[in-house]
């Protein structure tokens, strides 16, 4: 009884640690379409993209900046050392620090947590208050209506209006608040950015993409390979092929299953198949799945698109096949978020919107591929990037 | 001297949860890097007093955010406000909000290991139960708010018994090991949740994201009449429960046909009771209390469904149903500490940046030294005691 009882204590402590880990880990999925970020890339990013983004903020006023503020970041279960959107996070949540404002910060385990660790930031004092993952919505918006004398973000998501009985569009829609930041990427712009790369670059004319689950945050991307190809093909009467999505009907490759997010063979097999149909590039939109078609791209000599971060500095192991990334500088979004509540200014809209225009996305450096890009192509990226930042080409207009 | 006896039992856990926090400051100290710098410069004595007084913030931090601060209730006396009363108590009440899951995943773990059932499926249950509430919630939406309620919580029950039944079905039938179907049977439920939360009926019409409708609109009471408290009525339905457990376990046939069989199933069976009968209903009774659990959780403290409404309670609840003894009683004493420190880590973390982990730490080492009765004896040269406390299976009627 003795022996068997402390074989259970001993099951039982194991469980509580696999259950620790893999909360950590499992949970990741839905903040995590991103893939890995170690701090070089996020630290060139927002060294880049804060300069940048000081010229956009809406104070236009860099050299008064209030730094006598509280500001703080909720995390979601996806957790620090995700190395996604948390991480980055916390990389503009240091350097709001390194400016001199005062920083708290929180980790959840379940949604329990969410509503909660928001109530004991506020009775830390937090002025500013942004939130990172869509799990979270609820909390921010219940605590932004609560307490308007606090500003309140949240990373990759707007606020939904739908009042009590959820539907949009009826007479009990709750209006975002003057308090409430929406911190949003338009990364479709960077991603057009970068099909049209592969479309110059693509020796077979063919590019394969998949996301990890079917989520806007992920076909946002898909969407803008495709209207990347598509603007290449018109403009150079090309027939460059996207495999993988098909923005008209939205329909595509998602790896789905139990472990969408981290199952790197599957993201082989993906990439395998991909080629076989004769795409010599492929973008995956999956986290640690994607980094797995990563590694077998560079294993054929062949070549792919990161994600959410420059994965060329965040993977080194295989940079030699990352021609870029498209990028969402979340530490940028977070930073200017807290830099334009401390100053008391609003965003147009209510909202962040990292663009193009704005360095809230990009696409990263060419790194080892920048001499084998002809100064054509490169000229082509920047003329398209200008006419995304002017207006005069829409991710839109390409999706039909 | 008799109380004193009737604290004896008592002795192992506390003692327990004290060593548990010695080692967990030993591991604060030495990795407290600016701490550490300090040593490394030759300052030994300014290290010990940095560290040793980053230790106490720490655990102060910890402390008052499991049971609240006293300048905080003293302001509270003084102003006597409802706000007053509501930032001081809230500590508390969010201690037992994160008790309340334990206490039924807790309960739950704690009748399949006494009928000797292994269920590690309470994820699966706990997160069918939240999903079953959450969809007949939604199906009854515009129904008066206590039926939709009283109907959410059966859902819960049921979805949960029947993620029960399975394992315990197959168990009595085919002799499948529970172990495995039940870990099993958690991946499928989260499967299902995710497949569920991606229908249009459980998702809101505007966002895409796989998370469920608000569901406030039937919500389980609140306990204490102070603004923004989240303790509900589920932590009293969970004590009553863990009454009604205790009741059924040890003082009805059924209860007694069940914990025979986790004695000795031969002998169970020799003495004529049906030993695939007790196991199927000892999984049965298991699945509903976490399905009720869940149902709690979502329709009590997040009114929403989502893919982490799950904190990995079923897991936790292995552990803290060991250290409660597999009693009812013991259970809820677990869980309210199992509550407290995850309850107090988060505001250790908002005032110190100390990872959430050091409290997966914590509770690993006291799992530990409660499972290692004759260590802590020795430590601190208690008298061996012949009647193990909190033995499985050594008593007749307890809680």
């Amino acid at each position: 009884m003795q022996v068997s009882k402390r074989l259970v204590a001993l099951g039982a402590t194991t469980a509580i640690i696999i259950s620790a880990c893999s909360g950590s880990s499992a949970t990741t999925a839905p903040s995590a379409a991103a893939s890995a970020a170690p701090t070089a890339a996020a630290t060139a990013a927002a060294s880049a993209a804060a300069s940048a983004a000081a010229s956009t903020a809406p104070s236009g006023a860099a050299a008064s900046q209030n730094t006598n503020w509280v500001a703080c970041v909720a995390f979601d279960t996806g957790g620090l050392g995700d190395k996604g959107f948390n991480d980055l996070a916390k990389k503009g949540l240091d350097e709001a620090t390194a400016m001199g404002m005062t920083t708290h910060y929180s980790e959840a385990k379940g949604s329990t947590d969410y509503a909660a660790n928001i109530q004991r930031l506020l009775d830390q004092g937090c002025q500013s208050i942004i939130a990172v993952g869509f799990n979270q919505q609820q909390a921010v918006q219940t605590a932004a209506l609560a307490n308007p004398k606090v500003d309140f973000g949240l990373v990759d998501s707007t606020w939904d209006p739908s009042g009590p009985d959820g539907k949009v569009g009826t007479a009990d829609d709750i209006a975002q608040p003057a308090n409430f930041t929406g911190l949003d990427f338009q990364i479709d712009q960077a991603a057009m950015l970068a099909g049209y790369l592969v479309g110059g670059w693509s020796k077979t004319g063919i590019m394969g993409t998949f996301g990890g689950q079917q989520f806007p945050g992920v076909t946002r991307f898909m969407d803008g390979y495709y209207a990347g190809i598509k603007y290449w093909d018109q403009e150079k009467g090309a027939s460059v092929k996207l495999l993988g999505w098909d923005a008209v009907n939205q329909t595509g490759t998602f790896v789905n299953g139990d472990n969408p997010w981290g199952d790197a063979a599957k993201g082989e097999s993906l990439a395998s198949g991909f080629v076989d149909q004769g795409a010599d590039v492929v973008g995956p939109v999956a986290g640690s799945t994607g980094n797995g078609s990563i590694k077998f791209m560079q294993s054929k000599g062949l070549w792919a698109i990161g994600v959410d971060t420059d994965q060329a500095i965040s993977l080194p192991q295989y940079a030699s096949a990352i021609l870029t990334s498209a990028q969402k500088v979340i530490d940028a979004a977070v930073l200017d978020t807290f830099k334009a509540n401390a100053n008391g200014t609003a965003f147009a809209g209510g909202n962040y919107e990292g663009t193009l225009a704005n360095g809230g996305v990009t696409i990263s450096p060419f790194h080892d591929f920048d001499s084998q890009i002809s100064a054509d192509l490169k000229a082509g990226i920047d003329a398209l990037k200008a006419k995304l930042i002017d207006g005069s080409v829409t991710v839109k207009d390409y999706l039909k | 001297m008799s109380s004193l006896a009737r604290l004896r039992p008592l002795a192992i856990p506390a003692l327990a949860v004290l060593s548990a926090f010695i080692v967990g400051s030993v591991f604060l100290i030495f990795t407290d890097i600016p701490a550490l710098q300090v040593l490394f410069a030759g300052r030994p004595v300014d290290f010990l007093t940095t560290a040793f007084g980053n230790v106490v913030h720490a655990y102060v931090a910890l402390l008052t955010g499991a049971f609240g601060d006293p300048p905080r209730f003293a302001e509270a006396i003084q102003q006597g406000t409802p706000q007053a009363w509501a930032t001081a108590v809230r500590p508390l009440s969010e201690t037992l909000v994160a008790a309340t899951p334990l206490i039924f995943t807790g309960l739950a773990i704690a009748v399949s290991f006494r009928s000797g059932v292994f269920n590690i499926g309470g994820d699966g249950q706990f997160v069918l139960g939240a999903l079953g509430a959450t969809a007949t919630a939604l199906l009854l939406r515009g129904f008066p708010a206590p039926i939709t309620l009283l109907a959410s919580l059966v859902a819960g029950i049921v979805f949960g018994a029947a993620w029960g039944f399975i394992p315990g079905f197959l168990k009595a039938r085919t002799g499948a090991h529970e172990v495995i179907t039940t870990i099993m049977l958690n991946y499928v439920a989260l499967q299902i949740v995710q497949l569920a939360l991606r229908t249009d009926f459980m998702r809101p019409p505007k966002g895409s994201e796989p998370i469920s409708q608000v569901i406030d609109f039937v919500r389980v009471p609140a306990l204490l009449p102070l603004p923004g408290l989240r303790l509900h009525w589920g932590f009293v339905v969970a004590l009553i429960v863990a009454a009604m457990v205790s009741y059924f376990l040890f003082r009805t046939t059924k209860g007694f046909e069940l914990r025979s069989a986790g004695l000795n199933l031969t002998a169970a069976r020799y003495a004529g009771m049906s030993a695939g009968g007790s196991i199927i209903l000892a999984m049965v009774v298991s699945g509903a209390l976490a399905g009720l659990g869940g149902a709690f959780q979502v329709l009590g403290t997040v009114t929403q469904m989502s893919n982490d409404i799950d904190a990995g309670y079923g897991w936790t609840a292995i552990a803290l149903s060991l250290l409660g003894g597999n009693r009812p009683s013991g259970v809820i004493i677990a869980a309210i500490l199992f509550g407290a420190l995850n309850n107090g880590g988060h505001e250790m973390q908002i005032e110190t940046a100390i990872p959430l982990d050091l409290l997966v730490f914590i509770q690993a080492l006291v799992i530990m030294f409660v499972a290692a009765p004759d260590l802590v004896r020795q430590i601190y040269r208690l008298r061996p005691k012949s009647a193990e406390p909190g033995a499985p299976a050594s008593e007749g009627a307890a809680a």
